[in-house]
């Protein structure tokens, strides 16, 4: 065994993946250097030196599965495919192995000491071919690091997580949208980690989880833009399909009418969500969102389609039922008229756009990173360049097989095999090395299916949407620029969170493709339950800067939020417009997506977004003060401690002790109900609050008494009416005065609560 | 009694709250009084269809750039542009201001990379929009500073982008207090001692958050909160200069928004984006129309700028993802292409000037980096060093964010702007 370093600050990333097993500080035998210096994996020289250094962006544009190296003994694997760097590492050391008068071919090839076809890169006094001579050092010398410093012990051990039963908080916000009760707090703090899973497990069976399901997938495929009006039917063939208008005919002053309107056009721009939910409710293998042969209908896509199936309830929207279209070969989301029509095709770019879609939705890869490398157009001039040049053949080569395996639907998403078969200019349809056998090529897709789920990557495709879906933001990319000041902590933290990825994969397909195993495996690593750190130095600090799941909740988070906390959205009345979710609102000033021409969320606010921030916690606080104080406190959602008539102090200005008490307790109350926190007595964050709420009620109490403002609340603040009925009360359960002032008091906490970055960001 | 910036910046002070700060850095305000805006044409546009006409000779010319004539190619100044669309119009009127530059390398065929090339200046994922680099270092506090209407909006995490949606819907927003927005004297939500004392009561808990919470991205989210509130009170200023009534055609719509909050004294730099330019079938009955409306977008810009008196202190710059290819495809179309051009317009831009060049088939060529002629010794035109010239032109290229963060290291200085 022997220690290497490294010349470069590599101590944040040892640091992150392994610990030495003693001082590195003596050199070693190659690439000594001053600085900073730690023990350095061979996997970790290689990734750094090597892989991130020139392979990936110049070796591996011929060396790969369908490049023009691709008949080579070095094939590489490109990053994005889980386990790349130990595969390509792995190839690189048979490589190695193989001499010419005692050096390396892996030597010999890049430098032209042998024959090369892609020629000489570079000269032996080259940093990459040392860099090359280090590692065939390190083959025949393997370095060993201690290994008993986990990465989790190093980076992530100055980090502090959220309890268990403020994550189960956070979770059942998050998917459900509610509160955990008392009961269920209670089991998690006592029951650990067991607990926690199985109440998850519960909260993945309820249907708003799967509301939450399908935004994370439309955020992906937006094919909620054809939700709108008649945009899905309309995509529709009317020959084919001759009842898509079905529900224009049906009178409107019927139920079933009126339902159809509502519903038919928007349950089939839907379905392809719908297969998706369909599919994970009922604990299917995953891989069926791809591999599916039929559709998932509900009474009123059903009658657009006009396909025969029984409905228990025929005006029941919730009710799927799987069907198959005649002479349709179904293959889940991929033969969806809204996937395809979503992701169209013309007559040269020939399905290659929905190929790199297929890549990025189900293979966890953007093909087209491959062509972000500086290519240069003076040197292409081959015929068919597509299919001969090397700077094209990078994407192409993986990109049209899969192109191809589209070759029996239109642009418009109709299934229309082409009369003279597919193009001879491109390669042959398939994916990968394997072409579509010809019995199979009138159901192209549903062979691609088959080979797309047994396909690793399919697999992290699914983890991957599961974990950015409930971490708030996307994987971290494999940093590249070596020049960037902070690409050591990047690289750290990359490496860290991929390693997670990788064992939620491996479980994710060792349960059978059961999507529902994803969940509670991130909801309680450190990437969902990080809230503080302790020490952290700044090269640490950088390291850390994507942990935590801090952001900016969505339009349809807060809304969520608000019914859970608050028992209503934010809107005046149940019959009109709620402000975070209309389109005519303020839907898209907060950062909000229609699926069509604004596709990406704003997760950090603005000044026009702060501004919304603040009227929605006025409007709340106006909405839900006086008509939660009316009701009898066992049925309050914010006020269960106290009374409009509990002032602080009596007239003569002297305290009221047990009104101060009962004041306190449920300030400490709301603390926890809308942020999450729990306060003891006595504690900071209650003397604020209740400061705020004293020389509020103080000033109008005394205006109030002077005849200075009205002893009546404003009227739109006013307990006049029932919000989810919409019914209008009685004059006896009305709450429209305010004598004491401690209705506007409250109402002075509640805003202060609702504007608080605990109850606006998802933590 | 109003709550304004000063208040709040007051009560960071107590609060010990920085105003959210670029990772890293310290704070740089830099006097340039200039306004940004980026217009991109998303999809690829053709530059030869616009600034860098090739044209054929003949309806014999086999395989041609454009379908065009050659000895149809106009002319404006120095300035030579393809005879359709807008061109003629726009040239004409506005070359004395334009610098063109032409043969540019995006070094990449893919959409994603093309526009953040574009518009960062790097290749590589990670670099701000240039908008977002000279809104964040020179105008965080403002609450419009940068406006995003689509592109490449990436940050860096120097500004949060601002995005709109139903302007009738601003005012609400504006004044938050006030129950009926139009009313300055009607009721409000609270009375004005209370919503001062709940704006303090809100710093003074955002600094008890900052100093409790100090993982990397509590603290970063806290201070873009109070950030973002620093300069809420200020967008009430926008409704005094919004137009009354908005032009149907949603470049221009972006137009009169971002004037409107350079004018309001609240935005720095806008992202404005016009769609329908990866035209791989049918391409010239595809393009052009929406090169016209590129272009009259542009036009209607400086219009709109010149209304508000703003026109001597705007900078425009308009470019795409990268071009097209020299050649129709069998569907008439033109496919994605790594040449591009970019047009400079403005304050401090040497106008009536061409710089850059590409050859017959639309291939770069280098230039002098001294002289600018083209030059097979010299260096072919890159995104880099057009950001290089634009950061010094609005005087951010040493600040602290730029220099330590997004630093452009060893870009050569082409002198692109003299």
């Amino acid at each position: 065994m022997m220690r290497r370093s490294l010349g470069y600050s590599g101590a944040l990333l040892a640091l992150a993946l392994v610990g030495c097993d003693g001082d590195a500080a003596d050199g070693g035998e190659h690439g000594q250097a001053g600085g900073e210096v730690g023990c350095v994996s061979d996997l970790e020289f290689f990734q750094k030196e090597i892989s991130l250094a020139f392979m990936e962006t110049d070796c591996m544009t011929c060396h790969n599965p369908q490049g023009l190296a691709k008949a080579s003994k070095l094939v590489l694997a490109s990053p994005g495919e889980t386990g790349y760097l130990q595969t390509n590492f792995d190839a690189l050391k048979d490589i190695a192995a193989y001499e010419r008068d005692g050096v390396s071919v892996l030597l010999l090839k890049p430098s032209a000491g042998v024959d090369h076809g892609g020629g000489k890169r570079f000269a032996t006094d080259d940093p990459r071919y040392q860099a090359l001579v280090e590692l065939v050092a390190r083959f025949d010398d393997p370095v060993v690091c201690d290994a008993g410093q986990a990465p989790e012990a190093g980076l992530l051990g100055k980090v502090k997580l959220i309890d268990l039963p403020a994550t189960l908080r956070k979770i059942k916000l998050q998917l459900v949208g509610a509160l955990p009760e008392p009961d269920e707090l209670e089991a998690v703090a006592e029951g650990g980690e067991a607990a926690l899973d199985a109440r998850v497990a519960a909260y993945l069976e309820e249907d708003a989880f799967y509301d939450v399901l399908r935004r994370w997938y439309n955020d992906a495929f937006l094919t909620d833009k054809y939700v709108r009006g008649d945009e899905a039917t309309n995509l529709l063939d009317g020959d084919a399909f001759p009842g898509r208008h079905y529900y224009r005919d049906l009178p409107e002053d019927t139920e079933e009418g009126q339902l159809a309107r509502q519903w038919a056009n928007r349950s089939v721009a839907r379905e392809p969500l719908e297969l998706i939910a369909h599919v994970v409710r009922n604990n299917r293998p995953f891989t069926e969102i791809l591999t599916a042969d039929y559709m998932l209908l509900n009474p009123f896509s059903a009658k657009v389609y006009g396909a025969s199936v029984r409905f228990d309830d025929p005006l029941d929207p919730s009710e799927f039922h799987e069907a198959k279209l005649p002479s349709m070969p179904h293959a889940g989301v991929l033969t969806s008229p809204m996937f395809l029509n979503r992701y169209p095709t013309t007559p040269t770019n020939r399905n290659r756009h929905r190929s790199r879609m297929v890549y990025k939705f189900f293979l966890a890869t953007d093909i087209l990173e491959k062509a972000e490398r500086p290519v240069d157009p003076t040197t292409i001039r081959d015929h068919n360049p597509t299919m001969n040049n090397p700077q094209c053949t990078i994407c192409h080569a993986a990109v049209d097989p899969i192109a191809g395996a589209f070759q029996n639907w239109t642009d418009k998403g109709r299934f229309e095999p082409p009369d003279m078969g597919w193009f001879a200019d491109m390669l042959p349809p398939g994916f990968g090395e394997a072409d579509i056998p010809p019995d199979d090529w009138s159901h192209s897709l549903q062979w691609l299916a088959q080979q797309l789920v047994r396909d690793e990557r399919f697999a992290l495709s699914a983890v991957q949407s599961v974990y950015e879906g409930l971490v708030g933001r996307p994987v971290v990319k494999n940093p590249t620029d070596q020049s960037d000041p902070r690409f050591e902590g990047k690289l750290a933290f990359y490496n860290l969170e991929q390693a997670f990825l990788r064992q939620a994969t491996d479980a994710f397909i060792a349960a059978d493709y059961n999507l529902k195993v994803i969940v509670p495996l991130v909801v309680k690593s450190p990437f969902y339950r990080a809230e503080d750190v302790d020490g952290a130095d700044e090269a640490e600090t950088v390291a850390l800067e994507p942990l935590g799941t801090m952001r900016l909740l969505t339009p349809e988070e807060l809304d969520m939020r608000l019914i859970a906390t608050m028992g209503r959205p934010w809107q005046r009345r149940v019959v009109e417009r709620n402000f975070l979710l209309s389109s005519q609102e303020y839907r898209f000033f907060y950062g909000g997506i229609d699926s069509d021409n604004i596709t990406t969320r704003i997760s950090e606010p603005n000044g026009i977004m702060a501004n919304i921030q603040l009227r929605m916690a006025n409007e709340m606080a106006c909405y839900t003060v006086a008509n939660d104080l009316r009701l009898a406190p066992e049925e309050r959602f914010l006020f269960p401690h106290v009374e409009t008539t509990y002032t602080p102090e009596d007239d003569n200005g002297f305290p009221v002790p047990q009104a101060e008490e009962a004041i306190r307790r449920n300030i400490r109350y709301l603390h926890h109900r809308l942020l999450g926190e729990v306060l003891v007595p006595g504690d900071e964050q209650e003397e604020a609050t209740f400061l705020l709420f004293l020389q509020t009620w103080r000033e109008g109490y005394q205006a109030v008494a002077n005849g200075q403002i009205n002893r009546d609340l404003p009227s739109h603040c006013q307990g006049r009416y029932d919000f989810w009925s919409n019914e209008d009360l009685p004059d006896a359960e009305r709450l429209v005065r305010d004598d004491r002032y401690t209705v506007r008091a409250w109402m002075a906490v509640v805003t202060y609560l609702l504007a608080d970055w605990r109850f606006l960001y998802h933590q | 009694m109003s709550f304004d910036r000063r208040d709040f910046l007051k009560l960071a002070g107590m609060a010990g709250l920085a105003v959210m700060m670029p990772r890293g850095a310290a704070r740089a305000q830099t006097a340039d009084d200039r306004f940004w805006v980026f217009v991109h044409a998303n999809g690829g546009w053709d530059p030869t269809s616009l600034c860098d006409p090739k044209g054929r000779q003949n309806e014999e010319e086999e395989d041609p750039v454009n379908h065009y004539f050659t000895d149809d190619i106009g002319t404006a100044g120095n300035i030579k542009y393809a005879p359709v669309a807008y061109n003629a119009e726009f040239f004409q009127k506005h070359y004395r201001r334009t610098l063109v530059l032409n043969g540019v390398d995006s070094q990449t065929n893919n959409h994603d990379a093309g526009t953040r090339h574009t518009w960062s200046g790097k290749l590589s994922e990670g670099y701000p929009a240039l908008a977002a680099l000279i809104a964040g270092v020179q105008a965080r506090e403002a609450p419009m500073a940068f406006l995003s209407n689509g592109g490449y909006d990436d940050t860096g995490g120097l500004i949060a982008p601002t995005r709109t949606g139903n302007i009738d819907a601003l005012n609400r927003i504006a004044f938050p207090d006030r129950v009926d927005p139009n009313n300055p004297n009607g009721d409000r939500y609270h009375s004005p001692e209370t919503w001062d004392r709940l704006q303090a009561a809100i710093a003074a808990r955002q600094g008890h958050l900052t100093e409790t919470l100090r993982l990397p991205r509590a603290q970063h989210a806290i201070n873009q909160l109070f950030t973002a509130r620093v300069g809420r009170n200020e967008v009430r200023r926008l409704s005094e200069f919004l137009p009354e009534r908005f032009d149907d055609d949603g470049l221009k719509r972006q137009a009169q928004v971002a004037v409107a909050a350079f004018r309001a004294g609240i935005g720095k730099a806008a992202n404005l984006s016009i769609g329908g330019f990866d035209t791989h079938g049918n391409h010239d009955d595809s393009h052009f129309p929406r090169l016209a409306n590129l272009m009259q977008g542009v036009d209607f810009l400086w219009d709109e700028a010149e209304r508000h008196g703003i026109a001597d202190k705007l900078v425009v710059m308009v470019g795409s993802d990268f071009g097209r290819t020299p050649s129709y495809n069998s569907g008439n179309g033109k496919d994605h292409w790594s040449v591009t051009s970019v047009l400079l317009m403005g304050a401090g831009i040497p106008g009536n000037k061409v710089i850059g060049a590409s050859d017959a088939r639309h291939r770069p060529l280098k230039i002098n980096p001294s002289t600018h002629a083209v030059d097979d010794a010299g260096l072919r035109i890159e995104p880099q060093h057009i950001h290089l010239a634009l950061r010094r032109l609005a005087g951010i290229e040493d600040s602290d964010p730029v220099r330590k963060l997004f630093p452009l290291i060893g870009t050569q200085d082409l002198k692109l702007l003299g």
